[in-house]
This record gives structure tokens, C-alpha cells and sequence, in this order.
């Protein structure tokens, strides 16, 4: 068994000692939690030895150990008998690659995608993570209430008369007027003073006589002054005409 | 299987998860190639039923497919695919029983019967009517003691016995205590035992013992 002379290990499997110790030292109760271990691999090299020669001194454990072997031999044998085949095989791993083509997370981006990109473990420290937020807060609130900048855009429709100011010379008349009060009972008598017949205005004479039944009539006419220059205001049409 | 020696084109698995952490899917389709018959085995024991293990196997492959930039290379990719693949082995749907008898090539998928394949393995065996019938029947109880078993005891035991896990990597994975898994295998072990009804026409203890000195 490859142990060493007067090791404990030894000394329990010993031919001279084994019955003795044995008998001496055995738990079936502990023992048989061993034993778990055993069929399933767990010990090894002077332990197995050990236990193996337990388990040979004691028939109920003995017993027990046989049965779980053979439990555990009997599954093995009846996973072996329904594995499938290799027809069974080649399908399968055709399926199993289409499958996971057509789960590319290149073909689409799914909610797990979505969520594991939320759950990602980037660690930031608090407060710095505190103040990105609130930075981020204050810029959106900021942008949100900012008065937006009033644009005119003049708009032009075509075919519609255009409005624009033009600067003419505009002549100033000045008006003057008097009046000139007539003596109705000195129709007989000539007024004075006596007008230059060259200062006389023809015009006003006419007046004078129509309004008097034809009769000429002095008028006070003291401090009257005519325009010296004569202006004449054209009025043109939009028709070209003159008026 | 060799886990891992179905790799193809002399890509080592190094490169094939840098590039499918980079997204690319055919390299994680020869790391699926490698390691999925391995995991749908495993899924095969666990549900018993074709279409429930296809489902299972298949399911553990996009989730680690989806979590491969998550791998950092700390342990093995195959431990790694385990813990997904013992997540997604509790996390399965519950309720669904145990079936001896699964849809076979009819619905065109080319699954397969656990009976009829233990037929086939035991024709193969050259055996006399009898000794089939007792090993057929012997395999029968060994699908009814499954059923028998919780999810977890199931998977716990399939660690340990299929995937040669330790108690404490058992544990790890399941993140309970090593106590608990101690006793979980055992009682599982009891389980089967019982449902085997194996008592007799065992070999002699001296005989096994020979055979492992």
C-alpha cells in the first residue's frame, strides 16, 4: 500500500495489529460517513487504505459500502445505455450553432442587453458621482428655461407691391389772406388810395365788379402785396394724363 | 468526451474567446462545439427528457454567449461555463416531470429515446433475453429513483458523480455550505439505493477491494 513502517496508517493496516486495533477502534456510525467519501473519490492513498480495511472488519459496513458502490455502478450503466447517438450528436451541434448565430448580439439588441449595460459595474465614488448629477440636472433645467433668441425672417411673396420711402422736395406755399371790407354807399365815389394800374390785379377787379352787379367798386385794398413769382403745380396721373 | 479536443482549425481557445468576447459569433460556436456535448449531457441526467435538455443546454449557451466579456480568464472557460450552467440548471423552469419515453424522429428533430437507445446498447451487448430484461428493468428504476429527486439534490449529485466536483467546489457553485452538500449526495445516494433496490448479486467486498488495490 506504499505506507510507512509504524505509521498510524500502518499500524491499522498491519497484519500483527489490524484485528487487534480494529476492533478496538472501529465506529460504524463513522465509519459509515466515510464511506460517502470513499465511493465518491474524496479519499485518497493511506486514508482510502485505511478505510478500506475498516470496512472489511465490519460486516455492516461492509454491506453498506457494497450497496452504495452498486448504486452507483448501476446508474452508471444506465447512463451510459441512453446516451445518444453520434446520428443524434451531429444534429445537435448543427442546432446548437444556428442557434447561437441567431442570437448574435449583433443581429439584435435585446432587453438582457439593455438591463446588463444598466447593471454595469463601473464604480465611480459617491460624491463624485453625486456632483456629475447634479451638474447634469443643472445643465438640462438650464437649457430647459433659457428664453429662446426672437428670429424675423421676412417673408416675401412674389407678385405683391413693394413699400419703400422715397425723399422729394416738398415746395412750401404760404397762404395769405384778407380780408377787404366795401362801402356799399360810396359805390359813386372813387376809392383810395389809387393802385398803380400796374400793381392792379386784374383778376380781383373782375371779382369785385361781378359781386357788385357789374359796377366796379373801390376797395380797400392798404398793404396788399401780391406774390412776386408765380408757381404752377402739376398734378400727374398714374395714367399719364395731365390735369 | 475530452472536453475541449473537438476544437477545430488550430485555434486555440484563448483566441476563440478574445473573439467572441469581440462579438464573433463562429468562434464562440467551436467553443459550444467543444464543450456542448459535455453540457448537454449533464442536462440530459439532470431533465431526462430531450426536448427539456435541448432547451436547457441551449439556453445555457446564449446566456453564457451573452455574459462571455464577464470571463476573465481567473479560471478555466469550462468552470466558468459551469457556474452559468448550474444557474441556469436551478433557475429552469420547475414542475416538469421526469419522461422515459421522449418525441423521437417524428417531429422531424431527430431526438432521441432513452429506452429504445438502452436497447440498442444492450443488443450491442450480445446478452440472453433475461439478462436485458433485468438490465432494461435495472434502468427503469434508475430513471424512476431520478425523478424522485429535487432539482438541486439531482444536480448536486450529477456534480459529484459525472463532473467529479469536490464538496467544496460543489459549494461554491451552488453557494451553500459543504455540510449541506455532504448530506444532499448522501441522502440522494440513499435515494437511489432504495429505488434500485439493490441489496444482492453485488460483487463480494473482497473482490471490489482487490479490484481498487
Amino acid at each position: 500500500l506504499g505506507l510507512k513502517p509504524n505509521s498510524r496508517a500502518w499500524k491499522l493496516v498491519s497484519p500483527e495489529k489490524s484485528k487487534v486495533n480494529l476492533r478496538r477502534l472501529h465506529s460504524c456510525r463513522r465509519t459509515r460517513d466515510s464511506i460517502l467519501d470513499l465511493v465518491l473519490g474524496e479519499k485518497e492513498g493511506a486514508a482510502r487504505a485505511a478505510l478500506l480495511s475498516q470496512i472489511e472488519a465490519c460486516p455492516g459496513c461492509s454491506e453498506h459500502y457494497r450497496s452504495l458502490s452498486g448504486t452507483l455502478s448501476n446508474f452508471d450503466d444506465a447512463i451510459a445505455a441512453t446516451s445518444p447517438d453520434e446520428d443524434y450528436w451531429q444534429a445537435f451541434d448543427t442546432r446548437l450553432q444556428n442557434r447561437i448565430v441567431a442570437a448574435s448580439p449583433s443581429r439584435k439588441l435585446n432587453v438582457a442587453d439593455i438591463k446588463r449595460a444598466l447593471r454595469s459595474k463601473v464604480r465611480i465614488p459617491v460624491p463624485l458621482a453625486a456632483g456629475l448629477t447634479i451638474t447634469f440636472m443643472a445643465a438640462i433645467i438650464g437649457l430647459a428655461t433659457r428664453p429662446r433668441p426672437v428670429k424675423i425672417v421676412e417673408i416675401r411673396v412674389p407678385g405683391e407691391p413693394t413699400e419703400r420711402i422715397v425723399e422729394v422736395p416738398v415746395i412750401q406755399e404760404k397762404v395769405v389772406t384778407r380780408k377787404v371790407f366795401v362801402e356799399k354807399k360810396a359805390t359813386e365815389t372813387v376809392a383810395t388810395p389809387v393802385v398803380p394800374a400796374a400793381d392792379r390785379n386784374p383778376r380781383m377787379m373782375v371779382a369785385s365788379a361781378a359781386e357788385n352787379g357789374g359796377s366796379i367798386t373801390r376797395a380797400n385794398l392798404e398793404g396788399f402785396q401780391p406774390a412776386n413769382d408765380m408757381r404752377i403745380r402739376v398734378i400727374r396721373r398714374n395714367d399719364g394724363g395731365e390735369k | 468526451l475530452i472536453a475541449g479536443a473537438r476544437l477545430v482549425l488550430n485555434i486555440s481557445e484563448d483566441e476563440l474567446i478574445k473573439r467572441a468576447k469581440g462579438g464573433d459569433a463562429e468562434a464562440f460556436c467551436q467553443l459550444a462545439t467543444a464543450y456542448g456535448r459535455r453540457v448537454h449531457l449533464l442536462a440530459l441526467h439532470f431533465c431526462r427528457d430531450a426536448h427539456d435538455a435541448e432547451d436547457l443546454s441551449q439556453e445555457v449557451w446564449l446566456k453564457a454567449f451573452r455574459a462571455i466579456h464577464t470571463f476573465r480568464g481567473e479560471s478555466s472557460f469550462y468552470t466558468w461555463l459551469r457556474r452559468v450552467l448550474v444557474n441556469t440548471f436551478l433557475n429552469h423552469r420547475r414542475g416538469h416531470r421526469l419522461r422515459l419515453v421522449v418525441p423521437s424522429q417524428a417531429d422531424g428533430n431527430n431526438g432521441f429515446d432513452a429506452l429504445e437507445m438502452a436497447d440498442r446498447f444492450l443488443a450491442s451487448k450480445k446478452s440472453d433475453l433475461e439478462q436485458m430484461t433485468d438490465a432494461k428493468l435495472m434502468m427503469e428504476r434508475v430513471m424512476n429513483a431520478l425523478q424522485e429527486l429535487t432539482p438541486q439534490q439531482r444536480l448536486m449529485f450529477l456534480l459529484k458523480h459525472r463532473e467529479g466536483l469536490t464538496y467544496v467546489e460543489i459549494a461554491d457553485a451552488i453557494g451553500c455550505s459543504i455540510g449541506t452538500v455532504k448530506k444532499s449526495i448522501f441522502r440522494t445516494l440513499l435515494k437511489l439505493r432504495t429505488g434500485l433496490g439493490i441489496e444482492a448479486e453485488q460483487p463480494s467486498l473482497e473482490a471490489r477491494v482487490a479490484g481498487e488495490k
